[in-house]
């Protein structure tokens, strides 16, 4: 991932007031290690890495089906989303207060009240450079759910309404929560899992004994019957 | 006041050993001529520091041994996306959580943790397998502050801060869904909680002034049971069962310090914290248990892990 923001300057700004908080020789320990720690900060694992979202959220126990997988990565994308649209809002504020940081600081007589503006301007351009590496990963995030959606969607199911595949990607689900069950497992886990399963079953014989077509005329508001009387 | 016999059925027993005994059991030992008691303390020792010091974060566990902790709060405006599991000695990093936020529930353990709500009438959920958090359904109402007590699969979320208000609805989550059940009786936020999802504690906490009261929940309704003996809220901490927990931390409003046991009648005041803390978070037992991070004045955002142990054993009786 290409960096837009630029930790290894902020890190060697931050060098001279280590002194403050750290032995001499660990401040050299810190410099000597600043290449290092720049690229720690920049390679971390933020979120969940593309491996992980295939094996881990979308687990074949959870998700066993490819409909259930889609309209997981559905899930997760616009999280991830809208996360990145408040982060985007949280930058643009830091950006305007670090500004106005700035002007404080020209018009500030006072030496150590400018010094006290300066770090928070100092802090506040580290935050700048932390949204920026996070709203990085967000951005992979939506796109990698992007490219799993376009997988699992086969076009066997509907894509458009998240209901349609859920009484058997459920009913799955269960089975194999049900498998995990042991003598040990308390008993809210049991009843949920069992009382779902049951449930399960019995929405599945009710809608096959209504049969689809018959399920959708009695979910329509009757038509009005303008003057035809019994 | 009672005698022992009205208590115990019988009178103090004279006998040549120690005996196999239950809390509370007095004997003479003629061997040795002392008078002896089984007893119980408890007292609280520093554990491992969480790497990112916060507060108002979600956490739990399911033992002393196995606890996690994931978002809060970290600095001026700053949410953690952080998630950390301790193992007894050392907390280490986890997988990223995907919404930061304050003051969510938390619940379950380190292999199948839940977090819902949040500050700002959050209603997401977020569900971790050991590995990665993935989305989950949404609470019915958004919500902070909230109480809560249970598993991944079998959770209650009781409570909270919604819609600028105290609230007295409860939800409960099967693995999939949350479903509305049965109110508590006092409205209330951050109040402690503690249990499973049919077998619940909901302590203390604010309505407008503070409170006292405790509800206890059976899987469908709540009932009054007896008060602790100082109100508190800032998110104190509940662990253990509704036969036997733990109750510790909070504000009054000044962070606490204070702990109170509950052996399933009444509430005791037993050994304090090393120091007072609001918004922090709890897991384990009555008799080996945790509470971690939250606010402290200095540091304001804590790093700190007390653990709570009970040493059981014979005392000698002393006279003075």
């Amino acid at each position: 991932m290409k960096e837009k923001r630029n930790i290894h300057e902020l890190i060697v700004r931050e060098e001279p007031h280590l002194h403050e908080i750290l032995d001499p020789a660990q401040v050299s320990k810190f410099k000597e290690l600043t290449n290092e720690l720049r690229d720690t900060w920049t390679k971390k694992q933020m979120f969940r890495t593309k491996t992980e979202m295939e094996f881990s959220v979308l687990n074949d126990a959870k998700y066993p089906t490819n409909a259930a997988k889609y309209w997981q990565c559905v899930r997760e994308q616009n999280t991830h989303m809208e996360n990145l649209m408040h982060l985007s809002f949280e930058a643009r504020k830091n950006d305007i207060e670090i500004k106005q940081k700035q002007k404080e600081l020209e018009e500030e007589k006072d030496e150590l009240k400018k010094e006290l503006i300066q770090v928070e301007i100092d802090e506040k351009t580290y935050s700048k450079a932390t949204m920026q590496l996070v709203a990085a990963h967000r951005m992979r995030e939506v796109t990698e759910w992007s490219n799993f959606k376009k997988i699992y969607n086969d076009g066997t199911f509907d894509d458009k309404n998240v209901d349609t595949h859920q009484l058997l990607s459920y009913k799955k689900v269960m089975k194999n929560r049900k498998n995990t069950l042991t003598p040990g497992s308390s008993q809210p886990e049991v009843f949920n899992v069992l009382g779902q399963m049951q449930s399960i079953e019995r929405i599945e014989e009710e809608r096959k004994a209504l049969g689809h077509e018959q399920k959708k005329a009695i979910s329509e508001t009757p038509k009005p019957t303008y003057g035809k009387q019994g | 006041m009672a005698t022992y016999k009205q208590l115990k059925g019988i009178n103090v027993q004279s006998l040549d050993a120690d005996p196999t005994a239950i809390e509370g059991d007095v004997w003479y030992n003629s061997s040795i001529g002392k008078l002896k008691m089984y007893q119980s303390s408890g007292s609280w020792a520093t554990g491992g520091n969480i790497n990112t010091a916060r507060q108002e974060g979600g956490g739990n566990g399911a033992s002393q041994t196995a606890a996690w902790i994931a978002a809060g709060y970290k600095a001026d405006t700053n949410l953690s996306l952080d998630n950390e599991h301790y193992d007894g000695t050392s907390w280490t990093e986890q997988g990223n959580i995907n919404t930061g936020r304050k003051t969510p529930s938390g619940l379950g353990t380190n292999t199948a943790s839940l977090v819902a709500g949040g500050e700002g009438d959050l209603a997401i959920s977020e569900e971790f397998n050991g590995s990665a958090w993935a989305e989950g359904n949404n609470m019915n109402q958004g919500r902070s502050i909230s109480s809560f007590a249970g598993t991944q699969t079998a959770g209650l979320i009781a409570g909270g801060w919604s819609e600028d208000a105290y609230q007295e609805e409860v939800e409960a989550y099967d693995g999939t869904s949350w479903s509305e059940v049965g109110d508590i009786n006092t409205t209330r936020g951050n109040a402690a909680g503690c249990g499973i999802q049919t077998a619940a504690l909901m302590i203390s906490g604010a309505t407008a002034p503070l409170t006292v009261n405790v509800e206890q929940y059976d899987g469908s309704s709540w009932t009054e049971i007896a008060n602790v003996n100082t109100a508190r809220t800032s998110v104190p901490v509940g662990f253990g069962t509704t036969a036997a927990a733990i109750f510790c931390a909070g504000g009054t409003p000044s962070p606490s310090a204070l702990t109170e046991d509950w052996d399933g009648t009444s509430w005791t005041e037993v050994a304090d914290l090393p120091a007072g803390y609001r918004f922090s978070q709890g897991a384990g037992t009555a008799t080996a248990g945790l509470r971690f991070a939250g606010a402290n004045p200095t540091p304001a955002q804590s790093n700190v892990t007390d653990e709570w142990t009970v040493a059981t054993g014979a005392e000698t009786i002393a006279f003075d």
